[in-house]
């Protein structure tokens, strides 16, 4: 029996990844220079927020062109409604006579994000960075490409999803929010108003799906659609690189997250794991003899261009279950059968019958 | 043909899994090899494209069979488009510039988003996100089997919703095929792996909605498609694909009620009369041809020789298909299932 090999986190050396600052502006750091996430790349000066008022919106005291306020003084009218300033900033009379409200410009500074070498600079504005990075695959994605510091929830029952929105992570501005293994549609409109630039989580009804996509927000499932979990390893994962700058590439299905050439944590992390379950016991096999017991995991793979995708069905390999209950859930084959194999999932002593095409196997 | 090909290999890729045959060319043996899998963007693109991914179904079943890929000769053929595939190949063929030429059945090839027969491309829809754009209407099990177009479901709710989606496609469309015509039924609805066999059967007989009499063959290899690439590409192989094909019975569609007498070959008769939108079956063995007599209003009256097969002799007297009427689906999975083994 045959399946193809899914890999849901794929080791990439030669990600490029551009910077890029919104106006023109001055680049701080020169071609092959090596850049850590906290390093500024650049800076430029410029209105970094923006209002745009209704036809019948009455400025008050607007003189010429434009017109400078102070944050919390009076703006004018809409009906017979006061307008607060929402921030420092210039009013504009447009074209078709409506206005339009501008930030005073301020400071931008470009932080690298990642490890790398500055591969190219372009137009004062854009750099080129050849990085490594750990890619993760979603199930499904919104064709939306963000970048932000991940904030991750720890895979949270759904009555407290809002409550960890709202009090655990009170900033979500321009952030990468993990929601948990189940993402509600209430959690995404939240973390839409509150300003994150995308929402991860292992599943999702497809109405909040099509929400996200309606509101241009960066969606990624990692198991799929449905109430399904997300992989274990994978939550740890994000748990361990929870605060880091990661990048999400909608239209690749993919979230980068960026790492330094010599930065092991997480392969070490399963390691420790994997040992800690060894040293508890091994089981035995049919032939009597003891066998280390495999412990379901996704190691980070290195790309090998000439390795198969297509693999034998063997037993102690790990399986990612498509089959309900355990649609998404990672598991060990026990056995096989003609047409279906037997699967043992952690929190179940009893092996699952798993109907081949019903599974991939997974590294 | 060039030095040191001994094998044909035929591939065809539908929308949700891949079927191969290997011919020898010395001794003229054929052996089929179904991956109940197909490339998903979401699923593989971090590792390979579509064509790197067949390209490892072939070469992994070759290096099974310990087969150089020196030694064969790779045909490849579509279910509407032709995969790419990172192997060089001799020929590659549209399914549907094949299906026409198919002389001895009436074809239907059927997969969980289309069925296309001889004459008739009916509603293709193809399973990917883009079709589907997951922000369809569908459900979210609709929109998993776009991004994992393999799946099958294993609950008979899911199984039934998808089947009577692909039998709304062919509701009062008049296709080619005509009475006592062999219909034969491939594609990937039929060639993976069986969860409930009599799912296969109901639609299949619903997918036959003429009055007439009919002989119903699953093909579960794909040898139709299969062959047909082969004939296409070396027309003096001859290849035929009937034992490869699952007898099910006699089909008879009969628009209203229907009195019937069969009589054995050890003459032992039984007669039955089935009211209109009924589905009834008699059970009877292939190699066991009986003699039946007829009586409606639709067929008028015949005296036919009948063979049976894994179901046997159908007689179907409704005139719609037989998931909109719930009480006929029931009484079809309750008459069926006792057919199958499992149940």
């Amino acid at each position: 029996m045959y399946a193809p090999i899914l890999k849901k986190l794929v080791e990439k050396t030669d990600t490029y990844i551009e910077r890029c600052l919104p106006i023109p502006g001055t680049v701080l750091v020169k071609e092959g220079d090596l850049v850590r996430p906290f390093d500024r790349l650049g800076e430029c000066t410029y209105s970094q927020k923006r209002t745009s008022y209704p036809k019948n919106f009455k400025p008050s005291r607007f003189k010429g062109d434009k017109q400078f306020y102070y944050s919390g003084s009076n703006m004018g009218k809409i009906g017979k409604t006061d307008i607060a300033v929402p921030f420092n900033g210039n009013l504009f009379r447009k074209d078709d006579g409506t206005f339009v409200f501008n930030a005073a410009e301020d400071r931008y500074i470009l932080l690298a994000g990642v490890w790398g070498t500055v591969h190219k600079i372009a137009e004062n504005r854009a750099i080129l960075i050849k990085t490594q990075t750990r890619d993760l695959l979603f199930a499904a994605s919104t064709q939306i490409n963000v970048s932000g510091e991940l904030v991750v929830f720890p895979n949270p029952v759904e009555i407290l999803e809002k409550y960890y929105l709202e009090s655990f992570s009170k900033n979500n501005e321009g952030k990468i929010v993990y929601v948990g293994h189940f993402a509600d549609i209430e959690v995404v409109k939240r973390a839409n108003e509150m300003g994150a630039v995308a929402v991860l989580a292992g599943s999702a009804h497809k109405e909040t799906f099509n929400y996200a996509k309606s509101k241009g927000l960066g969606f990624g499932l990692i198991s799929g659609f449905g109430k399904l979990d997300t992989p274990e390893p994978i939550y740890k994962l994000l748990s361990i690189i929870a605060y880091r700058y990661v990048f999400l590439d909608g239209q690749k299905n993919t979230l980068r997250i960026p790492h330094s050439a010599d930065d092991f944590v997480v392969k070490e992390e399963i390691k420790v794991e994997k040992a800690e379950k060894v040293k508890k016991g091994g089981k035995k096999t049919k032939s009597g003899k003891n066998e280390k017991e495999k412990v379901s995991s996704i190691n980070p793979t290195l790309e090998l261009p000439n390795s198969s995708i297509v693999k034998e069905i063997a037993v102690g390999m790990d399986v990612v279950c498509l089959q309900p209950p355990n649609f998404g859930k990672i598991g060990v084959v026990d056995s096989l059968s003609e047409s279906s194999i037997f699967v043992k999932f952690n929190t179940e002593k009893a092996s699952v019958e798993i109907k081949l095409p019903n599974f991939f196997i997974i590294e | 043909m060039p030095t040191g090909s001994r094998y044909i290999l035929a591939c065809y890729f539908d929308t949700s899994d891949i079927s191969l045959v290997l011919l020898s060319l010395d001794s003229n043996n054929v052996e089929f090899f179904n991956f109940p899998y197909k490339y998903s963007s979401a699923a593989f693109s971090n590792q390979t494209n579509e064509a790197g991914f067949n390209k490892d179904v072939i070469e992994t079943f070759l290096k099974n069979k310990k087969i150089k890929t020196s030694d064969i000769e790779v045909i490849t053929c579509g279910f509407i488009e032709v995969p790419p595939v990172d192997i060089e190949t001799k020929q590659s063929l549209k399914l549907v510039s094949i299906i026409k030429e198919i002389e001895e059945f009436y074809p239907f090839v059927v997969n969980e988003f289309s069925v296309l027969t001889k004459d008739s491309i009916l509603s293709y829809e193809m399973c990917s996100e883009k079709s589907q754009d997951i922000d369809g209407g569908g459900s979210n099990e609709l929109a998993n089997l776009s991004i994992y177009p393999q799946i099958i479901p294993v609950d008979i709710l899911t199984s039934t919703e998808l089947d009577r989606s692909i039998a709304a496609k062919v509701e009062s469309l008049e296709l080619g095929y005509k009475s006592k015509d062999a219909l034969t039924f491939s594609g990937s609805r039929f060639s993976r792996t069986i969860l409930y066999e009599y799912l296969d059967w109901i639609l299949a007989f619903d997918l036959v909605r003429k009055p007439g009499i009919y002989e119903i063959f699953l093909d579960r290899r794909n040898a139709i498609p299969l062959f047909n690439i082969i004939k296409k590409y070396k027309p003096e192989i001859l290849l035929n694909p009937k034992p490869y094909l699952e007898v099910l019975g006699t089909l008879i569609n009969s628009q209203g009620e229907t009195e019937c007498l069969l009589t054995s070959d050890v003459g032992t008769s039984q007669f039955f009369d089935v009211k209109k939108d009924g589905f009834y079956v008699v059970p009877m063995l292939h190699e066991a041809p009986s003699s039946l007599s007829i009586k409606s209003r639709s067929l008028g009256n015949l005296n036919i020789s009948v063979s049976g097969g894994k179901v046997g002799l159908i007689i179907n007297t409704g005139n719609s298909s037989l998931f909109n009427n719930v009480k006929v689906f029931n009484d079809c999975v309750k008459q069926l299932s006792l057919c199958t083994p499992r149940y």
